[in-house]
């Protein structure tokens, strides 16, 4: 898939986790794991992008003696899941339009 | 490798591609606390810091995700950091004034006297021309002078003379191409002078975007 789409796609993933509740990388990724796998690599930059553009906001929580950051969504973050819903509508009829099209060739 | 030994590698792999000390540091901070979840889930250090992948491609997508402006911004911190600061500049300036201030004037000398050569080349050229014309024409009234008492010697004169004007006008032509060329010679050489200068400050202008 277009590299692009599927950084946007991620973003989205990892704001959805965060709407369930705040957590923090690690446990962002075991709850990614089983549906959607994401790497630490993957991750780290996509919560830098997400917290810049003000969807998110970071806050650290004293865990064994050592500091955990949290991430909690704002409700950009929350538009942003919004947005992606309302925007795949059209991606789907795009795809129907693109399946359907093939189709036709593919019998031709 | 310990987690101590892959932060401060990190650290240093992204700083050294240009990435500002506290984004390198915020990454490494980062990857410290998934490599201490991880040993807290049950694995060990060495598992934990391998599960992580390759730290250059980790270092890749970190800086592949940095905006261009702040990887050029940094790299050209360093470069005035190396450069001194403006005081430090400053204060050279003024410390080596007899040095540099002499070397200016000794230049600025050189290029004075090179003017003078050329001019007084085109100087001399037109001298020996209007000389040559000079002495033709007045060897025509000395010639009318003599004509009673030498006749001979009065024709010689005459003839000496209107060679002489011919040849001034002759050489007047050629004479006024060499000066015309060593002219344009000072044009050029101010020209040079002058791009010596844009360029520096054109290319300090580049260093600067």
């Amino acid at each position: 898939m277009d590299v692009q789409v599927k950084r946007g796609i991620l973003e989205v993933c990892v704001l959805s986790v965060l709407a369930r509740g705040d957590s923090y990388g690690y446990q962002i990724i075991k709850d990614m794991n089983p549906t959607v796998p994401i790497t630490e690599s993957t991750l780290y930059p996509i919560l830098k992008r997400l917290e810049s553009a003000g969807a998110l906001t970071v806050y650290s929580v004293e865990h064994q003696g050592r500091l955990r950051k949290f991430y909690a969504i704002t409700e950009e973050g929350k538009q942003k899941i919004k947005d992606f819903i309302e925007n795949w509508k059209d991606v789907t009829t795009a795809y129907q339009f693109i399946e359907e099209g093939w189709k036709q060739y593919d019998k031709a | 490798m310990t987690k101590h030994e892959f932060t401060e590698k990190l650290q240093k792999i992204l700083q050294e591609r240009g990435l500002p000390a506290e984004e390198a540091a915020k990454s490494a901070e980062f990857y410290s606390e998934m490599i201490d979840d991880r040993i807290e889930d049950g694995m060990t250090e060495e598992q934990a810091i391998s599960a992580l992948g390759d730290i250059d491609e980790i270092a890749e997508k970190i800086l592949y995700d940095t905006p261009l402006g702040v990887l050029m911004k940094s790299k050209f911190k360093e470069k005035k950091q190396a450069a001194g600061s403006p005081v430090l500049l400053i204060l050279l300036a003024i410390l080596g004034f007899p040095i540099w201030f002499s070397l200016a004037i000794a230049a600025l000398a050189i290029l004075i006297s090179i003017y003078i050569i050329i001019w007084a080349g085109i100087l001399s050229v037109f001298s020996v021309v209007a000389a040559v014309g000079l002495t033709g024409v007045l060897l025509l009234p000395a010639a009318v002078f003599i004509i009673s008492l030498n006749p001979i010697a009065a024709m010689g004169l005459f003839s000496a003379g209107f060679i002489l004007v011919g040849l001034c006008i002759l050489f007047f032509f050629p004479a006024k191409i060499a000066a015309k060329a060593l002219v344009s010679l000072t044009v050029l050489i101010g020209k040079g002078i002058k791009s010596l200068f844009i360029r520096k400050s054109t290319s300090k202008e580049e260093a600067s975007k």
